[in-house]
Order: C-alpha cells, then structure tokens, then sequence
C-alpha cells in the first residue's frame, strides 16, 4: 500500500468546504485529492483523486479537526 | 510556419485541441482564429487545468478551464475553452498558477486573474477572483521583467535581480515569515513584497510544490522553505545550464547529464540517459521531458494521462492495453523531420513546438 501513495501533506494545506465535508488538495493531475472530515475523525489519512490513481497521506493530529467542526452548520 | 502538438491530461479542455479525452500521443493544438497568423510560440504555461501560450509578438491565447475566469478571456462566454483564444493586449511574461493566471505588459507592470484563496493574485488584501486580467499592487515605479507561478504563489524578478513574490507563504517559499499571535508563520501575503534572500542579485529561479529555488552567480542555488538551505551540487554537475522544477523534485542539467533530487514515488528522478546528447529538458507537475540533438523528445515520470506518451509495447488501438503509470526510463514521444523549436509540461500535460 505504502509504495502508491505519492506524497504526505499537512492538514493546513487543504481547503474545507462546510458543504460537501470535503478536504480537498491539488492533484499533479490536474483534479484534486479529497477526503472527508469525517473520515478523518475515524482516523483514515488517505486523500484520493477521483481522477487518477495517485493518493496522499494527510498529517495531523486529532486537534487540527476541530477547527474544522467548527465550520459546520 | 509553426505548429503545437500536445498530449496528456485533457479533462477540461486544457490541450486546446477542442476534446476533453486525455491522449497519449502527440495531436495539433486548435485556434479560435487561423492557427497559421500567430507568428512564433516562446512560452507556454500550463495551469491546473488551463494553458497559455506566448507568442514572440506578444499575443497570448489561452485554453481550458475558465471556471474562475483563469483564461483572461471574458468570462461570460463559458466556463471552459476547448480552443485556445486571445487574450487582449501585448505582453511579454505570462505565467499560469493552479487557478489563475499572471500577465507581464511590456512595460513590465504584473497583472493577474482567475481564482487565488490565499493571494495569488497580489490584487489586494482578501480578493480571491478577477474575471479579467486586473493590475496587481505594485508600488509606483516597480518594474518586472519575468514572472513564474507555483501551485499558490507567484514571483516576479526585476531587471537588478530582485525577487518579489505573492500568495502562500506558510512554508517560507516567499522567504522566512513573520510569526502571528497563534505562534504560526503568516500563510497569505495578498500584495507583492520584496523577498529577502542571502542573494544580492537572482540569476534564476524555480517553485516546486512546498519550496522555492533561486540562483545566483556560480552556480549557488539555495532553497527557500521552513529554512534557508544552500543545495549542495553532485559532483557530476560542473555548470549548471537548466534548472527546472516538478511538483516534488528538482532537476540540474549540466550539458548532457540530468541530476534530480526529491521525491521519487513515480520515476520522476532521472535514472536513464538518452542515446544522443541533449540540446533542453522541461518539467510538468510529476514528468520531465528532454529534446535530444537527433530531434527526438523523450519523457519521463509519471505518465498515467498519456503525458508521456504510450508505451512501445502498446502500438495496436486495443484500449484494454494499458500503459504503464510510472515511466522510470526515458520513453520517445516525437521522433519526426519536423524541427522541434521548445518543449514544456504542465500538469500531466506536454507540449512541443515544431517549425514546418
Ligand atoms: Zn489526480
């Protein structure tokens, strides 16, 4: 598993949309990588592209989530 | 006349070919006008999902995703370009970032447009889109003579080798930053600011994805991020003629020797040597390219969009055939009479220019 993921990013470089409860980062392929918040909270760290088969490590801790919760509704 | 042939990530219409199907081979790129009146292409830019092109008489067109007005062209005819179509005025640097684009008039005051969340456009403080292009905020009297976009960020160089830049900045790719009262780096400068930097005058400089490289005289390349670092050269490199960046990884080419540093999840640090000498190399986001003495052009990286062409193995039309994702050696993508004048990628895309 680990040899395909491409790189590992920090949470701070993502955009969050309080719609969707996406997190979302620039793919190399144009598209972007994306997971949602709540995925995290259940500690999954793989951001995927819906577009390509590269994938990301997401770097945080659970603190960086809340910031987040804090946008929803 | 001149002709641009493009292959790659094609899902909003980024090659200009007037499809949105990826291709793995080389294909014509399309003109909303004559594609045979634009004279001599010098530079091309290549976005998220949007290009540029350069022409040496200072037009520009551009192609792909117009969703945030990224094109410079008016936004209320759509949302994407299939053809690339011109952007008014004459310019002389162009240069495409994630979402947006900046332009360089030929007095060299920056303009800029598109989308930009943490100030890639330099408009002002907290403006994040312009549907056409809109003069960035420069001091009176500020002059530049090149500019260059990150994903993010852009920098521009005056003619006395001062760096200015724009946009994120949270991992000192605009130089080390000021902390803010919650004990973090700022992340946005929203207008353009000089950059400071152990160099007195910049020869050159690239962006990868987190840093920035910037060149001074003999050849002392350092790396701007959470630090300043000076890159230490391989041996191999004895003048360092190129420099050119992939999202994650560096590139030196001294003559006929590639030396890559960074991240090599998907072949993207040259391993491999072509047959003939080199005459340049160009970087997309995560491939490279190189035009050789014997006018063949070779890519490396990868490649799952067709950006670094297909496979030798796969050359009937079966589409259950795939190509491979990681090309870790130099795989032929051009090999015509035609001469090939430029190079240059962009994101999973690759572009050449030949005279015919
Ligand atoms: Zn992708």
């Amino acid at each position: 598993m680990s040899e395909s993921i491409y790189d590992e990013i920090e949470i701070d470089d993502f955009t969050f949309d309080p719609v969707t409860h996406l997190l979302q980062y620039p793919c190399p392929c144009g598209d972007k990588f994306a997971i949602a918040l709540e995925d995290l909270e259940d500690g999954e760290d793989i951001a995927v592209c819906p577009s390509c088969s590269l994938m990301v490590r997401v770097i945080f801790d659970e603190d960086d989530l809340e910031q987040f919760k804090e946008q929803l509704e | 006349m001149f002709l641009i042939l493009a292959c790659g990530s094609n899902g909003n219409f980024q090659l200009g070919n007037g499809s949105d199907e990826d291709l793995n081979y080389l294909q014509n790129v399309h003109f909303v006008d004559d594609v045979t009146i634009h004279g001599k292409p010098m530079k091309i830019a290549g976005g998220g999902n949007h290009t540029l092109i350069l022409f040496e008489d200072g037009q520009v067109y551009s192609a792909g995703s117009n969703e945030y007005g990224q094109l410079g062209i008016d936004p209320v005819i759509s949302k994407s370009s299939p053809r690339f179509a011109p952007i008014l005025g004459k310019w002389k640097d162009v240069a495409c970032g994630w979402e947006f684009l900046v332009l360089l008039d030929t007095e060299g005051i920056a303009w800029s447009c598109g989308l930009g969340t943490k100030g890639e456009l330099g408009i002002g403080d907290g403006i994040r889109q312009a549907n056409k292009p809109t003069k960035v905020s420069i001091p009176d009297g500020l002059t530049f003579e090149i500019v260059r976009c990150g994903v993010f960020l852009t920098i521009a160089r005056t003619l006395n080798g001062q760096l200015y830049g724009w946009g994120v900045c949270r991992k000192g790719q605009l130089g080390i930053q000021p902390k803010l009262s919650n004990g973090k780096p700022r992340a946005s400068i929203w207008s353009p600011e000089k950059l400071e930097t152990p160099l007195d005058y910049v020869t050159r400089f690239e962006m990868g994805r987190e840093c920035t490289y910037i060149e001074g005289k003999d050849n002392l390349v350092y790396q701007l991020g959470t630090e300043i670092t000076k890159v230490e050269m391989s041996p191999q490199i004895q003048h360092v003629d190129q420099i050119e960046t992939m999202w994650s990884s560096i590139h030196f080419r001294s003559s006929n020797t590639i030396v890559s540093q960074g991240n090599n999840s998907h072949g993207q640090l040259l391993n491999d040597t072509p047959e003939d000498p080199l005459v340049c190399m160009a970087t997309g986001s995560e491939h490279g390219l190189v035009l050789t003495q014997l006018n063949k052009v070779y890519a490396w990286g990868w490649g799952e969009h067709g950006n670094c062409g297909r496979h030798e193995n796969n050359n009937d039309d079966d589409s259950d055939n795939q190509d491979p994702v990681t090309y870790s050696k130099l795989n032929l993508i051009y090999d015509d009479i035609h001469k090939v004048i430029a190079i240059g990628g962009g994101c999973a895309t690759s572009w050449v220019v030949i005279e015919k």
